[in-house]
């Protein structure tokens, strides 16, 4: 179940608000109960066969959690055991057909390549039940007695298919202490109103140009090459999917997030305007927060991090974190490449000494123009569906691979969509938090305060509604992170 | 202080539309005092029009020309505010390789039916886009009057008797858009009864089946309006808010008919005149989204139909392979035949044209088709359609 179906927003999500608030604050256990269930009902819609096993991860989790405290004899053996089996999920379910298959295209032997469909969300999920083997395990937290609470942990349908990976820490008070109140169902449901319209009003729209830039479309003549049309269609398109997948998934966050407080519980922020970054490394401290900070805290700090003693080794560190990044989302060759791409340019930066930040406005734009080409150009990596096609995008790009400069599809699709690009370019920035604040200066007064809120409210109302037509429509409506 | 206010308002807001559109349903229930509550895909078919209306004024307010949101199927506005389905990119190759093949089909489909003397006619129906792309964005190819210029070449070098209705309009300086439905495909009804006379004038002229088209000339026709607002299925998908309404038509001889009208795999049988036999159903209904009335037209496009003339036709019988093009094209055309069998094998693959031919004893075959029924991923006549019949079993 996508939380943009109208299944989702007008018979689950209502239904779940409603039975949970129904039953009284004092029983939490309950409340717990009908969130777990809530969430499994939630899973199953989408994966019913998998329900199981994640029943079965979230209970063996558990139990590893209660062995591994610090201290206690043989915790490292089941730490290890945890995690192994963790990962071993992972593999089967992930990446099995991939690397039996290219197994056999590379070596030339003889594996079955299994039929496997990869299960939603499954990445997310067992890195989050990790995190709470570990965090037990180091003493960040306690191990849970009871069950069901790792298990909600685990499945809260909010975060269960496409993050923000919640780690345990975050939320181990919250899942038996926590107080809901108005302020926060409220702040949530505006939360959940501002990623839906991000996910209806732009990413989907966007997914329309970078689809027809990346796949062609029905109306589109495609390239004699393959590729797209043109030069024009090859920046319009990696520049679409820039936007698109950082709409998308932010605006998947943002939802989550929002039902998160719904229910009492508050997630970190996972996205804090990255395509601001002046950096590769300022772009990943602020890009998908919760995966950058996982993989620092459990691999990277693990190996040692940047505080080695030779260049090889932080090299080598930094090379497996990446190499890990880019597996993690997707078993394909492209997301080896852009988790390598990735590699290259922070070390780069690292080796370097470069840190554009609070060096003056012109080092700033330098900074700024050189991460945004490099991201833009990792993206392309990242959607292709080969390193062929890739490699032939990235061609078009340059004016390469006899494409003409520019086609009439270019140019009609960057005119259809030009008023979602002229928003979406903006809304990259800081710029709404900037506009709060002057909203903030100017009506200081109660009666001014009453009129904003009255209007945002009425905005918000507005994008909400707008977000409802389309869900309704039943328009272009793919979710990017929905099978890492 | 202040973002307690206007998250309390906006959240107070926001739940009321959630709550809107769930009880949406319940109010029709209780208003219609039904037990089922019309719900497709989790949301009541009220809340969810309403939603696609406001969605199409969206789009209208965006300027937006390709309305679906899709990649593929997408509906295109014309720079006249017609609404049409956005023509393809196919290669010159596949547009040729495509019309080749239709054109041996029925190059062999003529020579099997020549055998027993019944002549073959294909009358080409136009598309929405006028030939040369007029209205289509600049740069756009006009796909579908590439493949009809094709078609109407390779019929003609096949020796395949075609009437091509473009051609037709142009010669007689019509309007191109006045004859289409401005939120749908398909020509309107008063199109349906010019092309019906076109048919029957080439069917006279060139082999000899009377026609007194004197019978069937518009003036002899009245309009008659089945409802003020009707929503094709291009502005179905675009949205009330960016397509607007239009009415619907329909055109009834004045002088008086009698026709029978079978649909044999539905059991369904009519005897009456014009309206009764071919307008049933037809009539307003409570939602523009769900309102079809020219699908609704010959009894809501059924794969075989038997129509008899029993007001004084010329005798002969037709058996026409149509697409939903034929559907108001088909009535008037029948005033002046004795009887008319219809023939749609994209919904009944166990239809043989050779087997109809024979069991319905027709004078002639007619393709009345749009060319861009005929190319679909598995053929538009399946397998068994164009298959011969045994020797001994041949018409």
């Amino acid at each position: 179940m996508l939380f943009t179906t109208p299944v989702f927003l007008f018979c689950f999500l209502p239904a779940v608000l409603a039975g949970y608030y129904l039953i009284p604050a004092r029983l939490r256990g309950l409340r717990n109960l009908w969130l777990l269930a809530a969430s499994l009902v939630f899973y199953a819609a989408g994966e019913p066969s998998f329900v199981f096993v994640l029943c079965a991860s979230c209970l063996a989790n558990w139990a590893a959690g209660l062995l591994v405290g610090p201290g206690r004899r043989g915790g490292r053996a089941v730490l290890a055991l945890a995690i192994a089996a963790n990962l071993a999920l992972l593999f089967r379910c992930k990446y099995l057909v991939f690397a039996a298959g290219e197994c056999n295209r590379l070596l030339g032997t003889g594996f079955h390549v299994p039929d496997i469909a990869l299960p939603l969300g499954v990445s997310f999920f067992t890195f989050q039940a990790m995190s709470y083997v570990i965090d037990v395990h180091r003493g960040v937290s306690r191990p849970q007695r009871n069950p069901l609470d790792v298990a909600l942990y685990v499945v809260l349908f909010p975060q269960l298919v496409a993050g923000p990976i919640v780690r345990y820490e975050t939320v181990a008070e919250e899942l038996r202490n926590r107080r809901e109140t108005w302020d926060d169902v409220s702040a949530g449901v505006c939360r959940f109103a501002e990623g839906l319209a991000k996910k209806m009003l732009l990413a989907n729209p966007l997914a329309v140009v970078a689809d027809s830039a990346f796949d062609g479309a029905d109306w589109i003549p495609a390239a004699a090459a393959g590729g797209p049309a043109s030069t024009a269609m090859a920046w319009l398109g990696a520049l679409a999917f820039a936007l698109q997948i950082y709409f998308d998934f932010s605006g998947y966050s943002d939802m989550a997030i929002g039902m998160g407080r719904m229910f009492g519980f508050h997630f970190h922020e996972n996205f804090l305007h990255p395509y601001a970054a002046t950096s590769v490394s300022g772009f990943w401290r602020r890009w998908h927060v919760s995966m950058g900070t996982w993989f620092r805290d459990y691999v990277y700090f693990p190996l040692g991090g940047s505080r080695v003693a030779t260049r090889a080794r932080l090299l080598a560190n930094l090379l497996a974190v990446w190499a890990l990044t880019g597996f993690w989302h997707g078993a394909n060759w492209t997301f080896l490449c852009w988790g390598l791409f990735h590699f290259t340019l922070i070390a780069a930066e690292k080796l370097a000494g470069w840190r554009p930040e609070g060096r003056g406005a012109l080092r700033a734009a330098a900074g700024w123009l050189a991460t945004a080409t490099a991201v833009l150009l990792g993206w392309v990596l990242f959607r292709a569906a080969s390193l062929g096609d890739a490699l032939a995008f990235l061609r078009a790009m340059f004016g390469r691979g006899g494409v003409p400069l520019r086609d009439f599809a270019s140019a009609l699709l960057l005119r259809e969509h030009a008023a979602v690009f002229a928003v979406a370019i903006p809304l990259c920035f800081p710029v709404a938090p900037a506009l709060e604040r002057l909203a903030d200066r100017l009506c200081a007064t109660p009666g001014r305060a009453a009129v904003r809120a009255v209007l945002r409210a009425v905005w918000l109302a507005f994008l909400f509604a707008a977000s409802l037509s389309f869900v309704a429509k039943g328009a272009h409506n793919p979710f990017l992170y929905f099978n890492f | 202080m202040r973002n307690r206010l206007h998250q309390t308002v906006a959240a107070v807001a926001l739940l009321s539309i959630l709550a809107l559109g769930a009880a949406d349903g319940v109010v029709r229930l209780l208003a219609e005092r039904r037990l089922e509550i019309p719900y497709r895909n989790g949301l009541p078919d009220g809340a969810r029009e309403a939603l696609v209306t406001f969605n199409g004024l969206l789009l209208r307010a965006t300027g937006r020309r390709m309305v679906s949101g899709t990649r593929h199927a997408d509906v295109l506005r014309l720079d006249n505010g017609q609404l049409a389905l956005c023509p393809l990119a196919r290669t010159g190759r596949l547009r040729r390789k495509a019309v080749r093949d239709i054109a041996r089909a029925l190059a062999g489909v003529r020579d099997e039916l020549a055998r027993s003397g019944t002549p073959l006619v294909f009358v080409l129906c136009p598309s929405k886009v006028p030939p040369g792309g007029v209205g289509l964005p600049a740069g756009m190819e006009d796909d579908d009057n590439l493949l009809a210029d094709l078609l109407v070449e390779r019929l003609g070098q096949n020796g395949i008797d075609c009437l091509d209705l473009r051609r037709r309009i142009a010669e007689e300086g019509l309007d191109h858009a006045s004859l289409f439905f401005r939120t749908d495909h398909h020509w309107t009804p008063a199109a349906g009864l010019w092309a019906a006379n076109e048919t029957a004038a080439f069917l006279r002229d060139r082999h000899g089946f009377p026609a007194d088209l004197s019978r069937t000339a518009p003036e002899r026709f009245e309009s008659r309006r089945i409802a003020d607002r009707f929503l094709g299925s291009f502005g179905r998908r675009a949205g009330l808010g960016y397509a607007g309404s239009e009415p619907f038509d329909a055109v009834l001889p004045r002088f008086p008919t009698d026709f029978a009208f079978d649909v044999p795999q539905r059991s369904l049988h009519a005897e009456g005149g014009f309206a009764e036999a071919f307008l049933r159903g037809i009539g307003p209904t409570n939602s523009l989204y769900q309102a079809s009335y020219y699908d609704s037209y010959l009894a809501s496009n059924p794969p075989f139909v038997r129509i008899e003339n029993r007001s004084g036709g010329n005798g002969r019988t037709l058996c026409v392979v149509k697409d939903s093009f034929a559907c108001v094209l088909l009535p008037p055309l029948a005033i002046h035949y004795g009887r008319i069998v219809l023939l749609d094998p994209r919904l009944d693959p166990g239809l043989s044209l050779f087997r109809t031919v024979r069991d319905e004893g027709a004078d002639a075959v007619l393709f009345v088709l749009n060319p861009n029924s005929l190319i679909r991923p598995n053929g538009f006549f399946g397998r068994r359609f164009l298959q011969p019949l045994p020797p001994d079993d041949a018409p």
